[in-house]
């Protein structure tokens, strides 16, 4: 019986892979070329989400501002971009870079300096208080960037072409569709490791019980902390692909609405697991796609199903994906 | 003996209610200082203060002539203090050894010395099981098995009996009497025979104030302490 | 010196605005302990009931228990119906269902009234201005201070003076004890949250004629109204009424004054892009100054 629970757990998310790395070959197939795009999506978000995971489903840190993140890392990956096309430099010292390698490490950077400003300062505080200043502070990127005129404003930044990485043909949306499976999976390797290391079993137990951790002389602000900003880290790089995916970038990215999906695809697919927010984010991308093909007003079907959703399991959905 | 953890004219009021007054007490290396006292005297209250939980707003707190006051709770950890909660604050989704396992990991001991600890609780044969599937008695058990993996000088016992039937005192009395020596505590208890079983030394605390101190045959034969403590146990 | 005065007024306006929004917020979590996401959509509710009924009697006298009962409605079905059952759930599920309700609510206002906005003309008794000696300023403004003005004020009576105040500030710390002396705790719940949703329908209904009236306009306001509780101290109706104007007038006279300082060091152009981003972030900024000298507001609650 449990060697039998053992065997789908390891054989599904094989199944899923195998999937995967078949589809630009099942879509075109079928004749189906914009499933490939659809499916490089919510790849990106499940990325994304999973990021958001390390605050919310390790740390049991309720970030309603993750969207902030996200949009910093495409705003770092497109302006360098921008730059390296025109051949100027930003802010008059840095050069650009058209290398997907430079931008994902110039996304990882700038993000995760903006979740070390804001974690810190809405770690000061937890409870409702931290999900109010997460959204707010996210919001006042938002502004920030409508405000930047420089690199579009309001409009957001539209990129020639996307970034470049050892000579493959990137404009080919199969072979970006590749690259992202591979940092997707990297990331998760990641997430991982994480969970199973020192900083995961700390984390989590600063999740369960703050007053425990600190009786046994854990700085849990720093824990938490540092949680929040390789989270942050990764929704930044989730943003840098998807700025490539679009060639675009807008403050739009970070609109709140986007925060508030990260979370459901965490509670969708199981908070605090390393696969499940991954799977949230098809789930969710997914179920949204079939719901706007049917009608234009899809959000008022999503709204009060999430709201039964929320209802129907005691304790949240996020409860059931945990070690139960 | 040398003293090791010193406390030093404590003050500290909620409002209007002093609920530690001007506390002196000292915790000599190996023995064990009992700190009896009625509901609400303020027990709980002074070992969150010694942690660094509480801020006091007066007075000295120090162990082995170095000065905690300044220091945050997980210095003071570091420093050798420890605590148990007396309703068991254990990480409910880990196992006994995970949960010993954190504490050993925060000081950057490895986790795999857990059983050595979980063995001297006399948790041995839980080691694999969830907080959840224990029972109240092994929590309290656990409790003190992950304030000894912080390897402390000095460890603060809230009420480790509290809640617990006969023959489980009777476990946790033996337990503890086996770490004599070893490590300092500071026992805050209710259960006067597990009290008078371990203690070399009893402070009795009343709102907020120590009104005695001394050994079990002084304290017993204090009429100050039968008048507001003991009386107060038999009703 | 009367261009001060005016933005200050102004920056007053925004603020009482806000506190209609902020008392309802801070009430909710101080006594219920929930956050709820779609209290910006109540206020939303206020303004397109207010709209529709103008337009369609023509009235604003008409507008104005149309939107009240239109919020204040909604928000005691919302509470029956959805929030009831979230007062013993986590942030989380708080969060996740009131957003919910957030998308429900933009939609139908969607399939209600359409993307368009919709505007809403200022009644013609309250037009024009008034000569307030220094300058002249609009009536229509300044009867939204006074009216915010007035309410704060039946708020604090109501909550300090009353028997519905005295359980409310009771039920916050000792439900039990409310319980037991025979009040239905429950229907306490629901005329609180009722009234919440009543003060944010009013904030609405009087933003009509300032602003557009438009799907979305309940989360922008909503997470200036987030600012204003932080910095206000969350559960405190007096930090909500000062955290508010403080909001109010520190928006309010950035985007007011700023281009002109920033002109005076850079070029024009420049100088209204960079001070419109300044001015669009600086609720935020002040935010982060208190939670770095107050983490817990500027009037910390019991909550």
């Amino acid at each position: 019986m449990r060697d039998t629970q053992k065997h789908i757990r390891i054989a599904l998310p094989v199944a899923a892979l195998a999937l995967l790395v078949a589809l630009p070959f099942l879509a075109q197939l079928a004749g189906q070329p914009a499933l490939v795009t659809l499916a490089t999506r919510m790849m990106i978000l499940g990325l994304a989400a999973s990021a958001l995971n390390i605050a919310l489903g390790f740390g049991g840190l309720i970030s309603l501002g993750h969207a902030a993140f996200y949009g910093v890392g495409a705003y770092a990956a497109g302006i360098l971009t921008t730059h390296a096309a025109e051949g100027t430099l930003f802010l008059g010292l840095i050069p650009g870079s058209d290398q997907l390698l430079v931008n994902m490490a110039a996304a990882l950077l700038a993000s995760g300096l903006a979740a070390a400003i804001i974690g810190a300062l809405a770690l000061r505080t937890s409870g409702i208080q931290f999900i109010m200043i997460t959204l707010a502070f996210a919001q006042m990127l938002f502004f920030f960037f409508v405000a930047l005129k420089a690199y579009g404003g309001d409009d957001g930044l539209s990129l020639r072409r996307r970034n470049q990485l050892f000579g493959l043909n990137m404009r080919d949306d199969a072979t970006f569709f590749y690259v992202t499976l591979v940092v997707l999976l990297a990331w998760l390797g990641i997430c991982a490791r994480l969970l199973h290391s020192r900083f995961g079993l700390i984390l989590g137990g600063i999740r369960q019980s703050e007053r425990r951790m600190q009786a046994v002389g854990v700085d849990t602000f720093r824990y938490r902390w540092l949680a929040f900003v390789i989270s942050g880290m990764g929704a930044g790089l989730a943003g840098a692909l998807m700025a490539n995916l679009g060639r675009f970038v807008s403050p739009d990215m970070m609109h709140w609405t986007t925060s508030g999906e990260l979370l459901i695809m965490n509670v969708l697919g199981g908070a605090g697991t390393i696969l499940g927010p991954a799977i949230g984010a098809f789930a969710l991308i997914g179920f949204e796609a079939v719901l706007a093909g049917w009608t234009e007003h899809w959000q008022i079907i999503l709204g009060p199903l999430l709201v039964l959703m929320v209802l129907a399991f005691r304790g949240g959905l996020a409860r059931i994906g945990r070690r139960a | 003996m040398s003293v090791l953890l010193a406390i030093d004219d404590l003050v500290k009021n909620y409002g209007g209610l002093r609920v530690t007054d001007h506390v002196t007490l000292d915790v000599l290396g190996g023995e064990i200082h009992a700190l009896i006292g009625p509901n609400g005297a303020g027990k709980s209250t002074l070992i969150g203060q010694i942690m660094g939980e509480i801020k006091p707003d007066a007075g000295r707190i120090s162990l082995e002539g170095h000065a905690l006051d300044a220091l945050s709770q997980a210095a003071r950890v570091r420093r050798g203090l420890a605590r148990t909660f007396q309703t068991p604050d254990t990480l409910g989704e880990y196992t006994a050894q995970e949960n010993v396992a954190v504490a050993l990991l925060a000081r950057g001991a490895p986790a795999r010395d857990a059983a050595l600890y979980l063995d001297r609780a006399g948790l041995a044969a839980r080691a694999q099981m969830r907080v959840a599937d224990l029972s109240h008695g092994e929590r309290k058990q656990l409790e003190l098995a992950i304030a000894l993996a912080t390897h402390p000088r000095v460890l603060l016992l809230d009420e480790p009996m509290a809640g617990l039937g006969p023959t489980e005192s009777a476990q946790m009395v033996e337990i503890l009497r086996g770490l004599r020596g070893e490590v300092a505590m500071l026992l805050v208890e209710h259960d006067m025979k597990a009290v008078f079983a371990l203690a070399d030394r009893i402070s009795v605390l009343v709102y907020g104030a120590i009104i005695a101190s001394g050994d079990a045959a002084s304290i017993q034969a204090d009429p100050l302490v039968r008048e507001a403590y003991l009386g107060v146990e038999e009703a | 010196m009367a261009l001060v005065l005016e933005q200050a007024l102004n920056g007053v306006q925004l603020g009482v605005m806000l506190f209609l929004l902020a008392a309802g917020l801070t009430l909710v979590f101080g006594i219920m302990g929930v956050i709820n996401l779609a209290h910006g959509s109540l206020y939303m509710v206020g303004a397109y009931a207010a709209a529709a009924a103008a337009k369609f009697t023509g009235s604003f006298l008409l507008a104005i228990p149309a939107g009240l009962a239109a919020a204040a409605l909604t928000g005691m079905v919302v509470e029956y119906v959805v929030v009831r059952k979230l007062y013993a759930r986590d942030h989380l599920d708080q969060v996740l269902a009131t957003f919910g309700l957030i998308l429900f609510f933009n939609q139908s206002i969607v399939l209600l009234f359409g993307r368009q906005p919709m505007f809403v003309q200022i009644p013609p008794a309250l037009s024009g201005a008034v000569n307030l000696g220094l300058f002249a300023y609009p009536v229509y403004r300044l009867c939204i201070i006074v009216a915010g003005l007035l309410t704060a004020g039946g708020l604090f009576w109501l909550i300090q003076r009353t028997r519905l105040g005295m359980l409310v500030r009771a039920g916050a710390t000792h439900r039990d004890v409310v319980q037991a002396l025979g009040v239905d705790i429950r229907m306490l719940y629901t005329v609180v949250f009722g009234l919440g949703a009543l003060l944010a329908g009013f904030a609405g209904l009087m933003a009509g004629p300032l602003l557009s009236v438009q799907v979305g306009m309940g989360e922008q306001i909503l997470i200036l109204t987030f600012v204003v509780v932080v910095i206000g101290g969350l559960g405190s109706v007096a930090g909500a009424f000062w955290g508010a104007l403080l909001v109010g007038v520190v928006d309010t006279s950035l985007r007011a004054f700023l281009p002109q300082i920033m002109r005076l060091m850079m070029n024009n152009s420049e100088a209204d892009a960079l001070a419109s981003g300044v001015s669009a972030m600086g609720v935020y900024l002040v935010m982060a100054i208190v939670l770095l000298v107050r983490p817990k507001g500027l009037f910390p609650g019991h909550a």
